[in-house]
């Protein structure tokens, strides 16, 4: 098995789901379980070891309400609520990322890992396919513990020592534009949903090098929000972020995932990052709930 | 920055087979064809326009001998014969390419255009599964057009004028050594052979390049391009590095997933693609069969 998909020692073959890798790196595809249903316990924690396996998962053809579909993420930890983007009315919880007819920009093209800029990111993320275009709209994942590997021994040590400051508003990538101001100027349909986060902390330093609390394993904990290292001024940290951005996403270490309507993707922010692919024109419309995260160490 | 201009440039209906796209950006799959047998010139002539519309198409389940791959090349034109790469000692007009379970590196892991290196490059690749991995060892492909329409007005002007160097054994590969050097160093990926005498392996190429059959311009890079002529490597690389950066931006990408007996045909003059060594411990095996092309004007 290649080195992405780390299985756990000594354990025994899957006995209540069937879990196959879509790729080298990460990513893999959950048959079995009917999401909108209680799952016992013996198929939770099956789900939980093949998540933690392989980064991301998949589930294909579910049917499911928004009740039951929250009631699947609590499983998981408490509902995360993202500071800049308002959920639906009547579920709060649940943040519907759309792009409409006649939108020239979609919601997550970035290689990012999500609200990383926040003290304690969402730990996980799950989105399910309500409204697809005929083609295009896939999704790309990475898996930064690959990343984190491939880095040289003295990178590792170097990086080790740092920290990562990262910005939910980053105005500097965006010519100067802050969300609002930048939805406003595209037109975009998201606008109406941009909030103002109060007093959620939305700059926010964390380790470059990221240990998972339940894997163990270490991570090269980038993404598109991270401005600078702490410490250093943006041109001194230009160079090294553009190589590690760069590094993050080589193609031995994605996925691309094709959507179907009832699809359902899960992954884990605290060692991979995603990009939502913009190829395609209108009519796509997602269902997203984020899982609650510590803070990264 | 621009967005992805996805054009419908399905014209007509097609007839005689299906054609799927895969991506927003390039990509299709042709279903109702069995290429074992001598297609008649409806077909032909439909598949042809599926291929210079998709810039890469695919069909699945073909079941065909060495003889029945080159019959179907030869529709499109002469064969073009690597000038580096040993071919099969009893079709020498056909590549295989071999990563068995003990092997950690793959060959074509970089974003390049085939041979673009020689005078004439070979205008269309053909990659026939035999042997796959149980996952992993997909094939990315980025649409060059795409490339080219998302620079500015002024980028555009400025490289009109230019030309690449395009260099089939340059030391500027990631191990600094020569084919034959990583041959003999046992970091080599395919057998080696000595170019012909007259067989010229570095070229200068029109860096905006002009499809002699659709008329649309292209961002013709990729990895062999070493720097731009009349220029130095130092006042290169930054414009180089920028270029190959945009070039595989994910809305200009697809990615296949093999299944042997899946044959692919994609046009060089108007697209780049990736190996993905993602599937060390498993063994994986094509046949590569390369149709020549024109001068790049």
């Amino acid at each position: 098995m290649p080195e992405g998909h780390q299985p756990f020692d000594n354990q025994p073959p899957y006995q209540t789901i069937e879990v196959k890798p879509i790729a080298g790196a990460l990513g893999a595809e959950v048959l079995g379980p009917d999401l909108s249903k209680p799952l016992d316990e013996e198929t939770f924690s099956e789900i939980r070891r093949a998540w933690l396996e392989n980064n991301v998962i998949f589930f294909r053809g579910q049917d499911m309400t928004s009740d039951q579909y929250l009631a699947f993420a609590k499983r998981w930890g408490g509902i995360h609520l993202h500071p800049y983007m308002q959920g639906l009315p009547d579920n709060p919880e649940i943040f519907e990322i759309e792009k409409k007819e006649g939108d020239v920009r979609n919601f997550g093209n970035r290689w990012h890992s999500d609200q990383m800029f926040t003290a304690q990111p969402a730990m996980g993320t799950m989105l399910y396919a309500k409204e697809l275009p005929p083609v295009g709209g896939d999704t790309q994942f990475s898996n930064l513990y690959l990343a984190y590997d491939a880095l040289s021994d003295g990178m590792k040590e170097m990086l080790g020592r740092m920290k990562s400051v990262n910005n939910g508003d980053n105005k500097r990538r965006y010519g100067g534009l802050s969300r609002a101001e930048r939805y406003k100027a595209q037109g975009s349909s998201m606008q109406a949903k941009v909030k103002d986060p109060g007093d959620i902390q939305t700059i926010s330093e964390h380790p470059l090098i990221r240990t998972h609390p339940e894997t163990g394993r270490k991570a090269l904990y980038i993404g598109s929000h991270t401005e600078k290292f702490a410490g250093m001024t943006h041109e001194e940290s230009e160079p090294l972020l553009n190589f590690l951005m760069e590094h993050s996403h080589r193609p031995e270490f994605t996925c691309r995932f094709r959507w179907e309507v009832g699809s359902l993707a899960f992954w884990d922010n605290r060692c991979s990052q995603h990009y939502a692919i913009n190829d395609y024109s209108g009519g796509r419309r997602m269902h997203r709930i984020t899982i609650q995260g510590d803070t990264p160490y | 920055m621009s967005e992805a201009q996805i054009q419908d440039t399905s014209s007509q209906a097609y007839e005689r087979i299906q054609v799927k796209r895969a991506a927003g950006a390039l990509g299709a799959e042709i279903a109702g064809v069995d290429l074992s047998k001598p297609l008649d010139d409806a077909t032909f002539g439909e598949i042809h326009r599926a291929w210079l519309e998709n810039n890469i198409i695919f069909f699945r389940d073909q079941d065909l001998t060495p003889d029945d791959h080159l019959a179907f090349a030869r529709r499109f034109g002469d064969i073009h014969i690597h000038p580096f790469n040993k071919p099969l000692d009893d079709h020498p007009e056909v590549l295989e390419i071999l990563k068995t379970e003990d092997e950690e590196r793959n060959n074509g892991g970089r974003w390049h255009t085939d041979q673009m290196y020689t005078a004439k490059p070979a205008k269309g690749t053909m990659l026939y599964a035999r042997e796959m991995p149980p996952y992993g060892g997909d094939t990315m492909f980025s649409n060059l057009y795409l490339g080219y329409e998302a620079l500015s007005d002024g980028m555009k002007a400025m490289l009109s004028g230019l030309k690449g160097i395009n260099n089939g054994d340059s030391r500027k590969h990631p191990s600094g050594l020569t084919r034959m050097e990583r041959e003999k160093a046992g970091l080599g990926t395919l057998k080696q052979v000595v170019p012909p005498p007259d067989v010229q392996t570095i070229s200068s190429h029109p860096i905006i390049r002009t499809h002699p059959e659709t008329g649309r311009k292209a961002l013709y890079v990729g990895s062999h391009t070493e720097r731009f002529d009349g220029l130095t490597d130092e006042e290169s690389a930054p414009i180089l590095s920028y270029l190959m950066e945009l070039t595989h931006r994910p809305e200009f990408t697809f990615r296949l997933r093999w299944e042997v007996g899946t044959l692919t045909l994609w046009d060089n003059r108007c697209c780049q693609h990736f190996a993905i060594n993602d599937y060390t411990g498993f063994r994986r095996r094509v046949h590569k069969v390369t149709i020549c092309g024109d001068t790049p004007f």
